[in-house]
């Protein structure tokens, strides 16, 4: 049995974050991974900073005025955060936060962006609404069809490949055990801490197992978050979603935005070594087995679904059509039942601590941060208070320890 | 568009396969990237090119009546100078459907083919190996240089050396001769006593006398036209500025290590590459085949059963494929995958497959017994090891060094797996998509990490396998092209 | 030099191609690789890290024979789809080694680092 202060689950930009986060303060930390770290949809997705309000946060008034005095504070936070982020890992993650529009194409879109950036504008996230002349001013990339677009000054990229790995080094130098191609098997509350049972390369027949007791346990294993907590007798409503993304091949600078669209799919940007990112939460198709999802298997990508995505991103930004694709991925995120994520401990299981579904690449170290200072010093996060498990606390009430 | 049997490779395994399914009635498509079929040995020259001596010797005489027959099948659709991008379901839910949707780049368009079963004979490339100054223009695969010759009718270059540790070398050399090529010489990396060795036993000498015939004939035309034959001798670096002009050759020990710093200059302004190949099993895994690893018939080798059918329902494999073994293996594997698909739709019971099977399947075992001496004698071993300097290029396409993969290893201790390592370093993520470094860089892992190959595994193989043009993708069919 | 064999071959028309603005004959079908060295070229490109590439594998898998393909030829007229949008791509990288020769085709092949640059890409209203 080995001893640690904290286990964390996933090895994921929040489990890599958090480990580095709480062995600076000097905690004792295993982080454990069923696969390889940075493997799941921290180095699947499409590396956007996007801190204005997102396609998929904005279908409906009232759900965005609900959400932005929680969400701007946060993303004020997370601006200044990323800002400093290179310096505090001492390497080169690929970060660039050299604009994000938000383009409309329709009167309707233009609305949409109106009222947004004067909510956004109002809780203090400094976003500026660009007529169509502007915009191809400021954008000469953009195809004829964009009428307007809401400029954040801030948003930009980072590149998943390397972000991880990063906040992996830096954790590792401080004293963090790694244990990768370990998979948690069991979750067992025993006195004040959890004895956490593993299995090291759990696809062989002669798997060695590996017993962790830590005081503290961080559930920060992604989409599949739901199937740990069960491991503590825990529902966790989080939904497994596949998305696609696809890269081209590299061309000279010529978009230097990350790109976004208020009424459709898209999410665009060309990446240091040249490549173009497309994504925008497209979906492939999860692999299920007799109605359960099978969480260790890639989902499957869906042509129709690329071809969708290739052509809103090459009516958007022409340049794309003439540009070759290399690859197509998948990768799986979790969404909660009210699009927030899940951010904080568990009251039905004291010690055990969760941080996943959604928005995970741009506020993933945020989280790690704010949430690593409350497993530190105990107390409740007040940014993420909004996030707290508690707001689905009905559903444990008959669960827990 | 709709066919009872897809074949993608219009080489031996699959002209094979062609040829037994249309003569049993299956309407089949055969997809290709070359412009005509023949695989890479039976590389036929261009549309409207008459070459009076094409590949004149016996031993390509049964390929070339495969090639000559399929050809005028006419139940054989060719889809030629396309490129297939990869596989999806056809249904809407992947679990239930059991038709594959074949995506094809035919130049202009994208094509979608829907049918139930699919054989992949996509064959081989040369292996590149890695060496200070392999990525100089005039460096090149022996194969790319066959190719010139024997399909493209041209002598590419003045002076020739060929390098390496596999027989080809000899027939290419022999080739450029004929065409009126200068070849400077011809290096095996092997002592002469071991290329020996694997004729000593009499049986072998007996059953592939024609083979052994054939080289020896070839041996004693490249003593006539003077070209230095040599053994135990590796090539160490390319020079040249914009292009090769130069190569250091050096001598290996008895205990295999390349005598660097006692290197001879030779000068050549084409340099042909020869060692092993490498199997192209990216549609295959692409689509979801399981593979295994194999150091000596071409790396991440596809798992079949024994009528070639792979892991994933619906897809057979074929040829070079499952294992380089060379042509004739690949003509017996066709005609075995195009069995099974016979066996599997009903249009052969289980007896007679099998009695159609049985010689089948008993020239493939003694083929396969000479194609494991040959992958023996050829197989490369550390010697490619030696050759890398931290500078050298692994993936030739993004310029990651062998430097750069080693640091990447060493700074990031829990990164252990092929993909892992392409994602961190970008290694494989070029234009050809991981063809050549997937290799070297497997072993690199596996080395490094102390594990086995299989543990490493091969890079994920993703859609599309080939990069193509995004407007064809995007294209809407009502709109011309 | 690299030779063309005409000892036992016979082969189609000869057909002019443009190869980096100058014309030459060659013939119908043969690879556009086949051309550019029959044509004396062995730098076939110089790649992003700058580096001259030609061809290596002959056979579609390696990409270092790209060369660039001029989409609108010289006093070809534009389409009037193309005229209104100066989006149509000027350049386009081939496999040299996969194209067959056309009658027309206009080459930009070489160690120039703009060979492969697509112009298209700077976008409508850009320099």
């Amino acid at each position: 049995m080995r001893n640690y202060d904290v286990a964390i689950i996933g090895g994921g930009v929040i489990g890599c974050a958090s480990a580095y986060f709480l062995a600076k303060a000097g905690v004792s930390v295993a982080i454990i991974e069923r696969g390889q770290l940075n493997a799941g949809a921290s180095g699947r997705n499409a590396g956007s900073l996007h801190f204005q309000l997102e396609h998929r946060l904005i279908h409906n008034e009232t759900h965005l005025k609900a959400q932005l005095p929680h969400l701007i504070p946060l993303t004020l936070a997370a601006i200044e955060q990323w800002n400093t982020l290179e310096d505090e890992l001492s390497c080169d993650i690929g970060l660039s936060m050299s604009g994000g529009v938000m383009v409309a194409e329709t009167s309707e879109q233009i609305r949409l962006l109106e009222r947004k950036a004067k909510l956004e504008n109002r809780y203090g996230l400094a976003v500026e609404l660009l007529s169509a002349e502007e915009t191809l001013a400021r954008a000469p990339y953009l195809g004829e069809t964009v009428q307007a677009a809401l400029y954040c000054r801030e948003e930009g990229h980072c590149n998943p490949r390397l972000l991880t790995p990063a906040f992996a080094r830096k954790a590792e130098a401080l004293g963090a055990d790694f244990f990768t191609d370990t998979a948690v098997m069991g979750l067992d509350k025993v006195g004040a801490g959890w004895n956490v049972s593993s299995r090291i390369r759990p696809g062989e027949k002669a798997s060695e197992r590996l017993e962790i007791r830590a005081e503290k346990v961080l559930n920060a294993s992604g989409a599949w978050a739901h199937e740990i907590a069960a491991m503590a007798n825990i529902h966790l409503p989080i939904f497994p979603v596949a998305l696609m993304m696809s890269v081209t091949e590299p061309v000279p600078v010529f978009l230097k935005h990350m790109v976004q669209h208020v009424g459709r799919k898209l999410s665009l940007k060309q990446v240091e070594d040249g490549n173009l990112l497309i994504g925008g939460g497209w979906s492939a198709r999860l692999q299920q087995h007799a109605g359960k999802w099978i969480s260790n298997a890639p989902a499957k990508l869906s042509l129709d679904a690329l071809k969708s995505n290739l052509g809103v991103a090459s009516e958007i930004v022409p340049a794309v059509n003439q540009l070759h694709l290399l690859r197509t991925w998948t990768g799986i995120t979790g969404v909660t039942a009210d699009q927030l994520p899940i951010v904080g401990q568990v009251d039905q299981t004291p010690g055990f601590y969760v941080a996943a579904g959604g928005s995970g690449f741009t506020f993933g170290p945020l989280y790690a941060r704010l949430l690593s200072e409350e497993i530190l010093t105990g107390l409740p996060s007040e940014a993420l208070q909004p996030y707290s498990p508690a707001r689905f606390g009905h559903v444990n009430m008959y669960m827990g320890n | 568009m709709d066919a009872e049997l897809v074949i993608v490779g219009a080489g031996p395994a699959g002209l094979a396969a062609a040829e037994i399914a249309s003569v049993h009635g299956l309407n089949v498509i055969v997809l290709d990237e070359q412009t005509k079929p023949g695989g890479q040995i039976f590389r036929q020259p261009p549309e409207g090119f008459r070459v009076h001596s094409w590949m004149p010797d016996s031993i390509y005489r049964e390929g070339k009546s495969v090639l000559a027959s399929a050809s005028t099948r006419k139940n054989i659709r060719w889809l030629l100078g396309s490129t297939v991008l990869g596989t999806f379901a056809a249904g809407s839910n992947g679990e239930n459907s059991n038709r594959i949707k074949v995506v094809v780049d035919t130049g202009v368009l994208i094509e979608e083919i829907q049918t139930e079963h699919l054989i992949f004979a996509t064959g081989c490339h040369d292996m590149a190996a890695a060496f200070p100054g392999w990525n100089l223009p005039g460096v090149m695969a022996t194969g790319g240089i066959q190719a010139f010759v024997k399909s493209q009718q041209i002598v590419p270059g003045e002076r020739f050396l060929f390098v390496g540790t596999h027989p080809l070398q000899l027939i290419v050399a022999d080739q450029v001769c004929q065409a009126g090529g200068h070849v400077v010489g011809v290096v095996f990396a092997q002592q002469f006593k071991r290329m020996l060795s694997i004729i000593r036993n009499p049986f072998t000498m007996l059953r592939f006398s024609g083979k052994f015939l054939f080289l020896a004939k070839t041996l004693y035309r490249l003593r006539n036209a003077g070209v230095p034959v040599s053994f135990q001798e590796s090539l160490v670096r390319a020079n040249g500025d914009l292009q090769v002009s130069s190569i250091d050759i050096a001598s290996i020990s008895l205990d295999g290590i390349v005598q660097k710093n006692e290197s001879r200059r030779v000068e050549a302004d084409r340099l042909g590459v020869c060692y092993n190949f490498l199997v192209s099993s990216e549609l295959a895994r692409q689509s979801g085949a399981e593979c295994e690893w194999s150091s000596q018939a071409g790396g991440w080798i596809v798992r079949h059963n024994q009528w070639m059918q792979s892991s994933v329902p619906g897809i057979s494999v074929a040829g070079e494929v499952t294992g380089v073994a060379g042509a004739d293996a690949a003509l017996e594997e066709g005609r075995l995958a195009a069995l099974g698909v016979l066996l599997k739709k009903g249009v052969l019971g289980s007896t007679a497959a099998a009695r159609l099977a049985e010689p089948v399947r008993r020239r493939l075992s003694n083929i396969n017994a000479f194609a494991g001496l040959l992958r023996e004698l050829s197989y490369p071993g550390n010697l490619l090891n030696q050759l890398l300097s931290d500078e050298t290029n692994i993936c030739k396409c993004e310029g990651i060094t062998a430097g750069d993969i080693k640091k990447a290893l060493a700074e990031n201790s829990c990164i252990s797996s092929g993909s892992a390592v392409k994602l961190i370093s970008r290694t494989g993520m070029g234009l050809c998509q991981g063809r050549y470094c997937n290799y070297p860089l497997t072993k690199a892992i596996a080395e490094y990490r102390e594990a086995s190959e299989n543990e490493v595994g091969p890079f994920t193989a993703q859609f599309p396998v080939k990069p193509v043009l995004i407007k064809k993708i995007t294209h809407k069919p009502d709109e011309p092209a | 030099m690299n030779k063309r064999i005409f000892i036992g071959v016979e082969r189609p028309a000869k057909v002019p191609i443009e190869i980096n603005g100058d014309l030459t004959e060659t013939y119908l079908n043969e690879s556009l690789a086949t051309a550019l060295l029959a044509f004396g070229i062995t730098v076939f490109n110089r790649n992003r890290q700058g580096d001259c590439r030609g061809p290596y594998c002959n056979m579609g898998t390696c990409f270092e024979c790209l060369v660039g393909i001029q989409q609108s030829r010289p006093g070809e007229e534009k389409t009037e789809k193309a005229e209104k949008d100066e989006r149509v791509e000027k350049v386009q990288w081939v496999r040299a080694c996969m194209t067959p020769v056309t009658e027309g085709l206009s080459v930009v092949v070489g160690d120039s680092v703009d060979t492969l640059n697509n112009s298209s890409i700077r976008g409508r209203h850009g320099r």
